[in-house]
């Protein structure tokens, strides 16, 4: 992630744009990957005879992979120490083969609290949105 | 905390952010890893860790991430993970034993959208130092599906 992060992050005001990223397709070795380093072998995440048999279509990811893609960003962006909350729901699923793009915009700003409101989303490439985030920032040096 | 009186209370989980586990956290999350920040910042125990590191108690449940589901009394093949919040009030540090203390704090009930009753259970996990200070409080909610 080649970001180049807000500095100082007090000149941040509202709708300026986290850069935007993708990362993918993604492919099951990612989804395998991210189990080993997230601990999460739920297998309806890495076999397809069992997403089937729960009524899925195929295998999808762990919320934690893209919500990690998410938070990895903005945490390039404003960096980590300044986010005082962060929180990132799983709306749909990411498939084997999706494109993930991840975007962020400052949605307010209070001045005397020196905090920043970051709309967070993750979304496939024809635009579905699979993870909706906010992000609380404090703009204090 | 207090558990949820319908629940059982989930056990404590001691842990330690480990160098290669966050390379491992790094290339999941299409990060640049830990050797990368060290060669451009400085200190391993000095480099930022990642907002959502507190996902590493997993490998010290005895059955990962999906004994959560498992341990709440929840259909692992119905349920899914719908929500995560997390709060910092101090990084996690590196390398120092961590303390997970975990709750269930809440259960509701809801139609889905596509019919049948959804049940959701929320999960609180404060995570202290070893002064017992508290660093980061998690909110995981968990959605199972009506069989």
């Amino acid at each position: 992630v080649k970001f180049e992060p807000v500095r100082p992050l007090s000149a941040l005001r509202v709708g300026d744009r986290m850069p935007d990223s993708r990362v993918g397709p993604i492919t099951l070795s990612d989804i395998v990957r991210c189990a080993g380093a997230t601990g999460d072998f739920n297998p309806i995440h890495h076999d397809a005879a069992v997403a089937r048999g729960c009524g899925y279509p195929d295998v999808f990811s762990m919320g934690i992979l893209q919500a990690g893609v998410i938070a990895v960003r903005l945490g390039r962006w404003v960096g980590v120490e300044p986010v005082r909350r962060l929180s990132l729901r799983f709306v749909a699923p990411v498939w084997v083969g999706d494109v993930i793009c991840v975007s962020g915009k400052v949605t307010a700003v209070d001045a005397p609290q020196a905090m920043a409101e970051i709309g967070l989303y993750a979304a496939r490439a024809d635009g579905d949105i699979v993870v909706k985030g906010h992000a609380s920032v404090s703009l204090r040096p | 905390m207090t558990s949820h009186p319908d629940f059982p209370s989930l056990q404590d989980v001691y842990f330690v952010v480990e160098r290669s586990k966050l390379e491992e956290l790094a290339r999941a999350w299409f990060d640049r890893g830990p050797a990368e920040a060290v060669a451009e910042s400085g200190p391993f125990e000095t480099i930022p860790v990642p907002l959502l590191a507190g996902v590493l108690i997993n490998h010290y449940l005895a059955g990962g991430a999906e004994s959560v589901v498992s341990d709440l009394g929840l259909d692992l093949e119905r349920s899914v993970h719908g929500e995560m919040i997390w709060e910092y009030l101090r990084p996690l540090p590196i390398g120092r034993v961590i303390r997970a203390v975990r709750r269930v704090s809440e259960v509701a009930k809801r139609q889905g959208r596509r019919g049948g009753e959804l049940t959701i259970v929320t999960v609180d996990v404060e995570y202290r130092d070893e002064n017992d200070v508290l660093l980061v409080v998690r909110r995981d909610l968990y959605i199972e599906r009506e069989s």
